[in-house]
């Protein structure tokens, strides 16, 4: 099986330098997978260091160029190049574990047709500052790695509270985030490509899942398929303009029951018991 | 035995070696994260994860009240009831 790694990137030329290089040390075989960086009209020399580790690295790298038009367009023009039967979606802030693809491949050895989404284990790391110590984290990495990692948490929000969701089959496509899940790549001809009508920050992955989850596309997880986020500061916008606009956008796509209620459960008006109850009374109704 | 003098002795070398301040003098147990030092979200968690390697404790992210911040004096003695804790229960189980 050949998989697709596709990373959509915007000016993190350090961090997606990580990324790469774990890439580069991967368990399955350097054959079995290619990487897609969609450089997302970076302004900070991320092409020629992306360029660096195709001359100089036996990674099969494919970097493509597009002028910034946000994450959800980028992943698309990830998508229409990638060769693999299998797609994982990654960041550009979220290096891997030398497991990382095969942990996410395995799962789909007994599927042939593929039907499968897998949702890896998101833990994070706290450099305050990272391009400082750039240097420094990236030997680390490359000889002691365990130094690295036993810095990490687990993501406070997302793993240890929402991981439940995983048992809730009426909500789990809230799970689906592109930070670290791979899909089959047939997948994207029955549900469409990601919505380039999201701009900004958020939810264009979480609607991409509720249209799998409604095709009736099983949602596994796999806490053995770990990435690291090295976490940064968000700016007011992504946490307040980008959010409230790409609310309402999902509600003017999906206007039918379960997206009021995930709006007012993101809101924290409800609780995520409350959300999942509301919405399987209303299927089984 | 982890005396609260310890623990502030490792904060001065946290925040000048990890957190890289430039602090213009030592660190006391008066002095205020959020305002003296510009403690953001990023940097409250980096020290935590210090804390956590350099005493093998584990906190989460629950107990992080924002009053723990308001001063070293409160840090440190949030921090050395988790060693307290620790080591009780390091005790018990044996």
């Amino acid at each position: 099986m050949f998989v697709s790694v596709i990373i959509p990137s915007y000016n993190k030329k350090n961090r997606l330098q990580l990324v790469l290089q774990t890439l580069k040390q991967q368990d399955c075989g350097i054959e079995n997978f290619e990487v897609i960086v969609v450089n997302d009209g970076s302004t900070d020399n991320t092409g020629d260091m992306v360029m660096f580790f195709q001359n100089n690295t036996s990674l099969n790298l494919t970097q493509i160029h597009q002028p910034n038009k946000g994450r959800a367009a980028a992943r698309n023009a990830g998508i229409k190049a990638a060769k693999g039967e299998i797609l994982l979606f990654l960041d550009d802030d979220r290096f891997v574990r030398e497991n990382f693809i095969s942990e996410h491949l395995h799962l789909f050895l007994n599927r042939p047709d593929k039907n499968l989404v897998v949702l890896g284990k998101r833990m994070c790391l706290f450099f305050s500052r990272f391009d400082e110590i750039f240097d420094e984290i990236q030997q680390l990495l490359l000889n002691y790695p365990e130094e690295v990692f036993k810095r990490a948490r687990e993501e406070h929000y997302y793993w240890k509270k929402v991981k439940s969701v995983i048992e809730m089959p009426a909500i789990s496509w809230m799970l689906f985030t592109t930070g670290n899940v791979s899909m089959g790549a047939n997948l994207f001809e029955k549900v469409g490509l990601f919505n380039e009508g999201f701009q900004g920050w958020g939810y264009e992955d979480t609607e991409l899942g509720y249209r799998l989850w409604k095709e009736g596309i099983p949602f596994v997880s796999n806490e053995a398929a770990v990435n690291y986020h090295l976490e940064h500061l968000r700016s007011r916008q992504e946490l307040g303009d980008d959010i409230i606009r790409n609310q309402a956008f999902m509600l003017k796509i999906h206007p039918e029951f379960p997206m009021e209620y995930f709006k007012r459960f993101c809101n924290g008006e409800i609780n995520l018991e409350e959300f999942n109850i509301i919405v399987k009374s209303s299927i089984l109704s | 035995m982890v005396t609260q003098e310890d623990i502030l002795q490792e904060m001065n070398i946290i925040f000048k070696e990890k957190l890289m301040l430039n602090l213009e003098k030592q660190l006391t147990f008066e002095t205020d994260l959020i305002n003296d030092l510009g403690l953001d979200s990023i940097m409250s968690l980096e020290l935590i994860v210090e804390i956590e390697v350099k005493y093998g404790l584990e906190i989460d992210e629950n107990e992080l009240k924002s009053s723990i911040f308001s001063n070293l004096g409160n840090f440190v003695n949030f921090i050395a009831v988790k060693i307290q804790q620790k080591d009780l229960l390091g005790y018990v189980t044996k």
